[in-house]
């Protein structure tokens, strides 16, 4: 608590962490490449140094509030210094900014053109590195890393996996796996984190649009696409709507003009897992066994269960991911009626995350030899090849997601935000059409925003104790407190990503505040909307399942995670 | 092209700095000091021009102000400093290189010379000196992380490197 004087003006501040948050606060947008509120504080762009009343410089990020300080932002020499160190940055980086994948779109680059730098005094000094491609998730470009530490921050602070760290000092420092190995032999998950926050191109996701595009042009494919509940509420970002809008009608008829035949609902697929957790959870808690039921739709939360905590395996569903379930589920039913011109069925995934890449090449999402799902494509990628079409979503037509699998309920969509899953598959549990009861889940606790909620749900005279969790950090204290015996429950939602998958890797990045409210309000409020609330009140699947999945559940739907 | 004996002083203390002491954490103090013995190395006569040694008092004030810690700002302060006094005028400052024989050093004050000015406890950046004004200061050496800041800062020659 006190007061300061920020640039000449008399600010008020309460519990902010250091006096950057006053001033930015105050409405001063000091620049910043290593600064991340979430993450721990770095120091190392010195870019927020500021002057206080006694002639002394510091980093504002690194120093705490004080009551009676005289902070000065914007000397000439401030300004000078700010400069400098853009350019000694710039002179080492790799300025290769117009075939950069984040041009245009370039922390770095924005601040060099914030700062007026119109001319680089120093020699360049930039030294090539190898790219690492053989993640299946994200690509590495070393020679682009300004070392702020911002990826490698998210990996230990957030995510708990700790691929990526410092090696060297001085002029030869590098961020990258231990022992300079390649990422794909690290405990990397795929999660993407690291791409959101990487202020520059050194991170980015492994792309497979010129694939699509070419399975698109070749006259022999059927190429159809399901899109996730959470890839609606943040593409409009780049298109000039606002934040969370959900754009699905409109996304559709451009994916149908990309050359897409069919774009369905991913909901969809998420309506068969509900269904099939559920059932899980009820026969789990029947009897007795393997609780608590974990759940398995996000893949980079799955992988990071089997590397750093596989005695939890056996508690994961045995379900697959909404999406393939929804990939498994379009290859039985070409299987069953091909296509009448004998074309083959190309089937594309459009997610909001780079760990589903990962995803389709398991061993188990793939059926007589065969992926199910052949691509997926992120939101970031969708909207690169949309607009290289030079198509827009502003004035599209609004159009429905196709047949047979058009018919959703509000349980699938909802999976896009953490607790979601929860709440679809705790709604299965409420008899009949009770509006009172579907909305008093909402109230619970599954829709709070902390990374670790737990709350109990009374069902049948028994208590059903639940926990949603999202970011690997707080699933990796979840774990540890269920294995100390400290903590006990019945169903645990895990999603690798902080708010869920409408905050995934491979999401848009808004330059201006957390998009996280506004997206997940706009699923909930789709999800108002909607006539089909609990999933097991969807006629689609009930017809489904009387055709096309009957006796085969387990083989379409289900995975061996044990590898019996 | 054979360097003035300043120049190369602040060549040697450059090149064993980025080489070995640096931990390259802050982009002043790892791209500056960089620049700073690019620009010198590539100058094409025995010591820096006008522009150079503007440019090299410029990145040294840049580290000064804006390096995280006091080896980085000590090793810019000696750069200009020494290049700042070409052509055999008096250097201020005393010769000194942090490096890996730090443990066998240490620093002290002369309680004869010490005016009790305040100067090298004001500028140390671990506050490891202590005293009161117009008396002689100490150095507590427990804290001491031998950067040399207080002896460049001594206008009285109080401060020296025993061993």
């Amino acid at each position: 608590m006190g007061s300061m004087i920020i640039a000449g003006i008399r600010v008020e501040f309460t519990d902010e962490n250091n006096v950057l948050t006053v001033i930015r606060n105050a409405g001063i947008d000091l620049p910043t490449l290593c600064y991340v509120s979430e993450l721990s504080v770095y120091g190392a762009c010195r870019l927020c140094t500021v002057k206080d009343e006694e002639g002394r410089y510091f980093a504002s990020c690194t120093v705490k509030p004080r009551d009676g300080m005289n902070i000065q932002t914007n000397t000439p020499e401030l300004r000078k210094y700010r400069r400098t160190l853009l350019e000694l940055l710039l002179a080492s980086h790799d300025r290769d900014c117009t075939v950069c994948n984040k041009n245009g779109d370039c922390h770095l680059q924005n601040l060099a053109e914030r700062m007026g730098v119109r001319n680089i005094r120093f020699k360049s000094v930039q030294e090539r590195h190898e790219v690492d491609t053989s993640s299946n998730c994200i690509v590495r470009t070393p020679s682009k890393c300004i070392l702020c530490g911002d990826c490698v921050r998210m990996c230990d602070n957030i995510q708990a996996v700790d691929a990526l760290d410092f090696a060297g000092k001085g002029v030869a420092t590098l961020v990258t796996p231990a022992y300079n190995r390649r990422l794909a032999d690290t405990d990397c998950v795929g999660c993407g984190q690291c791409r959101v926050v990487c202020p520059t191109g050194a991170i980015s996701i492994k792309s497979t649009v010129d694939e699509v595009w070419n399975a698109l042009a070749d006259p022999k494919n059927k190429v159809v696409a399901q899109v996730a509940p959470a890839v609606r509420t943040a593409i409009g970002d780049r298109f000039g709507f606002p934040a969370g809008k959900n754009v699905m009608n409109r996304l559709v008829t451009v994916m149908h003009r990309l050359g897409f035949e069919e774009v369905y609902d991913t909901a969809f697929g998420a309506d068969l897992t509900v269904t099939e957790e559920s059932r899980e959870l009820q026969q789990r808690l029947a009897s007795g066994e393997r609780l608590p039921l974990f759940t398995s739709c996000c893949p980079a939360w799955v992988r990071f269960c089997e590397k750093k905590h596989p005695d939890f395996i056996p508690n994961l569903s045995t379900c697959r991911s909404p999406m393939q379930m929804f990939g498994a589920v379009l290859r039985a039913w070409d299987r069953q009626k091909p296509d009448e011109q004998g074309r083959r069925l190309v089937s594309v995934a459009i997610m909001p995350c780079t760990a589903k890449k990962d995803e389709i090449l398991r061993p188990e999402s793939c059926t007589h030899g065969r992926q199910d799902v052949d691509f997926v494509l992120t939101t970031e990628e969708l909207i690169g090849m949309i607009q290289s079409y030079g198509l827009t979503l502003n004035g599209a037509d609004k159009d429905a997601a196709d047949m047979p699998f058009g018919i959703t309920s509000g349980a699938g969509l909802i999976f896009g935000a953490s607790g979601g899953v929860t709440e679809a598959v705790l709604r299965n549990f409420i008899a009949g059409h009770n509006r009172q009861e579907i909305d008093a889940l909402k109230r619970v606790g599954v829709r709070e925003e902390n990374g670790i909620r737990e709350f109990t749900f009374h069902h049948e005279g028994r208590d059903i104790r639940a926990a949603v969790v999202s970011g690997l950090r707080n699933a990796d204290m979840v774990l540890n407190a269920i294995r100390e015996g400290g903590k006990s429950y019945d169903f645990v939602e895990f999603m690798a990503c902080p708010g869920g998958c409408i905050m995934g890797g491979g999401q848009p990045i808004s330059s201006t505040g957390s998009p996280f409210r506004a997206r997940r309000d706009s699923l909930y409020e789709t999800d108002i909307n909607m006539q089909i609330k609990k999933t097991s009140e969807n006629p689609l699947l009930d017809t489904l399942y009387a055709t096309l999945l009957k006796g085969r559940e387990h083989e379409l739907l289900h995975r061996n995670m044990s590898g019996e | 092209m054979e360097k003035s004996p300043e120049t190369q002083k602040a060549l040697t203390v450059l090149e064993k700095f980025t080489s070995d002491q640096c931990c390259g954490k802050c982009i002043s103090c790892r791209e500056g000091t960089r620049q700073m013995q690019q620009i010198l190395s590539d100058s094409p006569s025995p010591f820096p021009s006008e522009e150079e040694l503007a440019l090299i008092s410029e990145l040294g004030a840049l580290i000064d102000h804006t390096a995280r810690c006091g080896l980085g700002k000590s090793i810019a302060r000696q750069v200009v400093s020494v290049l700042e006094h070409q052509g055999g005028e008096e250097r201020v400052i005393e010769e000194y290189l942090p490096g890996p024989y730090q443990e066998l050093i240490f620093f002290d004050i002369d309680p004869h010379r010490c005016k009790g000015c305040s100067k090298c406890a004001r500028n140390c950046p671990v506050d490891a000196i202590s005293g009161v004004i117009k008396q002689p200061f100490v150095i507590n050496h427990e804290l001491c992380i031998k950067c040399g800041t207080c002896m460049m800062n001594c206008k009285f020659g109080a401060i020296s490197i025993k061993d």
